[in-house]
């Protein structure tokens, strides 16, 4: 009974602690985390404090990353920035995750005519160009955080769909499948209790890289003004209002451009590491 | 096969799967089963031997009901499974546990192998959680696995260990009958003995029928009551375990039993090993499907295809040259 620790999760975890990009990946993340979480204790003025004595500062030791048109600290500014950035890429993700999940597993697994509808209707909304999507569906809506987080995951799912299906199709063939339908397991029973447990490597994966593209997603709709509404810092509009002063107040474009660049790269870094450590083709 | 004391038969059963055409087989037909009759008495143990791709898989997985013959009728207890009610067939389902071949691929790597065990028990709604428990803990000792090990993954294990764990999940859902596909064949000659065993104790400790699928005659003739011998989708010789071993009736079975290494370096009446491969179920040779492959075929070989018939001493064999055989 002592045995509780599961080989699997041990032998992933140390694979994916020698790959050191991984691992500065990992620890970027939980950073942007705890920023995030303790961003009204971290940032030292208030994002939306306009302060009219103070407008377009380079970046001095009472403002590390300069000042805004409108004379607010651009580090507060980014700082609660993150918030914006974790929650579409969690929840954009998290949507895109659950719809492409239950697809895949029951394409896989069904196949037939079902598989080759579900696989259609894959193609098609592959077909779309992703971003010109997003921006159509959300002239048509009010800009609102929530909206643009459930366009991004409706808009992408169809990758995770693809690997999840392609995971279900060689599982079905297990024999520990024929078992379980032995058993009496239902068909239900036999998706969800069997094959979801072993397809969680690929959703591992597609999520931790699915994030960064969300972030990026977001911001860029931001930066084109329908995303995120001002006065709500993130980084995409911190960058739209930086875009006005760059000639001569570079650090408004420059510090949320770096923290998207580093998120985006640390969740990019830490999803390859994942596959790697999954992979045992990979040598870890 | 007697008809009374039957507890599961398959009558007329068919099954072809639909390959790639090509040149060799403009139909592309692959025909695995082909009109078998079988007969599975209750409490006695059948072995199912013949080569490799000749359908004995095909066929056990045909008797257990997860794959639908295309043509034929499975019945069990006397009752045809299609005329079945969904309830029954679950139930029918259930009484009918399989034993697969590869025991790493039969256990889910996710799973502890407690839960494993007690799935049958979880799925049929049997018991609450801590009747399961002693349940699932005293299939597991009767197996030869330690309680201890209920939390442990099935990678943690050796092959035999894996196949006990297999056995002891068919147990867990109570069944009337055992159909193992090939149990032994992927473990080692020391650990196929214990295997062999274990299958055999249960039998008798659980009242079990089983239905074992081998290539392997030596392991069929320590376990078995009856053995049937499969050839490219057919049976061409059934005979009590004990007979086949005294004499056969079909060249095949003797080709099959002259196949056994022995300890003294010689094989049975000095027969020579066939020759050529098994030809393609994709192009079954015209008249006697052995034709090819056997050392009596004389015209009729060709020509005409030699019916399952009862022969000496009231066994079955499909063989125009039977007589010759069984004096040789």
């Amino acid at each position: 009974m002592a045995f509780k620790h599961t080989y699997f999760y041990s032998v992933f975890w140390q694979r994916l602690k020698c790959n050191r990009l991984a691992m500065v990946g990992g620890w970027v993340v939980a950073l942007l985390f705890v920023v995030s979480l303790l961003a009204p204790l971290l940032a030292p003025y208030d994002p939306n404090g306009i302060n009219a004595w103070r407008v377009l500062e380079p970046p001095s030791w009472q403002h590390w990353f300069g000042t805004d048109e409108l004379g607010r600290d651009v580090l507060s500014r980014v700082l609660y920035g993150a918030r914006i950035s974790l929650k579409v890429g969690f929840v954009a993700v998290g949507i895109a995750v659950a719809i492409g999940t239950v697809v895949g597993l029951v394409s896989g697994y069904y196949s037939g005519i079902v598989d080759a509808g579900l696989m259609r209707v894959v193609d098609i909304m592959l077909c779309f160009p992703a971003f010109f999507l997003i921006l159509a569906v959300i002239t048509f809506l009010e800009p609102s955080i929530w909206y643009i987080m459930m366009v991004i995951g409706l808009t992408g799912w169809m990758g995770v769909a693809r690997l999840v299906r392609a995971e279900t199709l060689s599982i079905r063939e297990m024999d520990y499948i024929m078992a379980a339908r032995c058993i009496g397991c239902s068909n239900m029973r036999i998706i969800f209790r069997h094959i979801l447990p072993n397809t969680v490597s690929p959703i591992l994966v597609s999520a931790t890289l699915g994030i960064a593209g969300a972030i990026l997603t977001e911001s860029a709709l931001s930066f084109l003004g329908i995303g995120v509404q001002p006065p709500t810092p993130s980084w995409g509009n911190i960058l739209t209002s930086g875009k006005d002063y760059i000639e001569f107040a570079w650090w408004l474009s420059l510090f949320p451009g770096l923290a998207i660049l580093v998120t985006v790269l640390a969740y990019n870094l830490l999803g390859e590491g994942i596959r790697d450590a999954l992979d045992p083709r990979v040598k870890g | 096969m007697t008809a009374d004391g039957t507890i599961l038969r398959g009558t007329q059963l068919f099954k072809r799967y639909q390959m790639k055409r090509s040149a060799s087989s403009p139909s592309g037909l692959l025909t695995a089963i082909d009109g078998i009759n079988i007969d599975v008495a209750r409490g006695k143990s059948l072995g199912i031997a013949g080569e490799s791709g000749c359908g004995k898989s095909t066929l056990g997985k045909i008797l257990t009901g997860l794959l639908q013959p295309d043509s034929g009728e499975i019945s069990y207890l006397g009752k045809p499974i299609a005329d079945m009610s969904p309830d029954e067939r679950l139930s029918f389902r259930r009484q009918t546990q399989m034993i697969f071949q590869d025991p790493f691929s039969s256990l889910n790597p996710r799973m502890r192998i407690g839960d494993i065990i007690a799935e049958p028990l979880v799925v049929s709604g049997t018991g609450s959680a801590n009747t399961r428990l002693q349940k699932v803990e005293k299939i597991m000792s009767t197996v030869g696995l330690s309680p201890e090990h209920y939390n442990r993954f099935p990678h943690e294990f050796s092959g035999g260990q894996r196949q006990r764990i297999g056995i002891a999940r068919a147990l867990a859902a109570s069944p009337g009958i055992i159909i193992a596909d090939e149990p032994v064949s992927s473990l080692d000659i020391s650990i196929q003995a214990q295997i062999i065993n274990l299958l055999q104790a249960m039998k008798t400790e659980y009242k079990l029928t089983l239905v074992i699928i081998s290539h392997d005659l030596s392991v069929l003739r320590h376990i078995c009551d009856q053995i049937v011998i499969m050839y490219l989708g057919i049976i061409v010789e059934c005979a009590p375990a004990a007979e086949l071993f005294q004499r056969c009736l079909h060249p095949y079975s003797e080709a099959l039993l002259a196949a056994i290494p022995r300890i003294d370096g010689g094989s049975h009446h000095s027969i020579p090993i066939l020759k050529d491969d098994l030809p393609s179920p994709m192009a079954i040779p015209s008249g006697c499907r052995f034709h090819p492959r056997c050392r009596y075929a004389e015209k009729i070989c060709s020509t005409e295809v030699p019916p399952l018939e009862v022969k000496q001493c009231g066994r079955l064999a499909a063989c125009h040259f039977s007589s010759k055989i069984y004096n040789y």
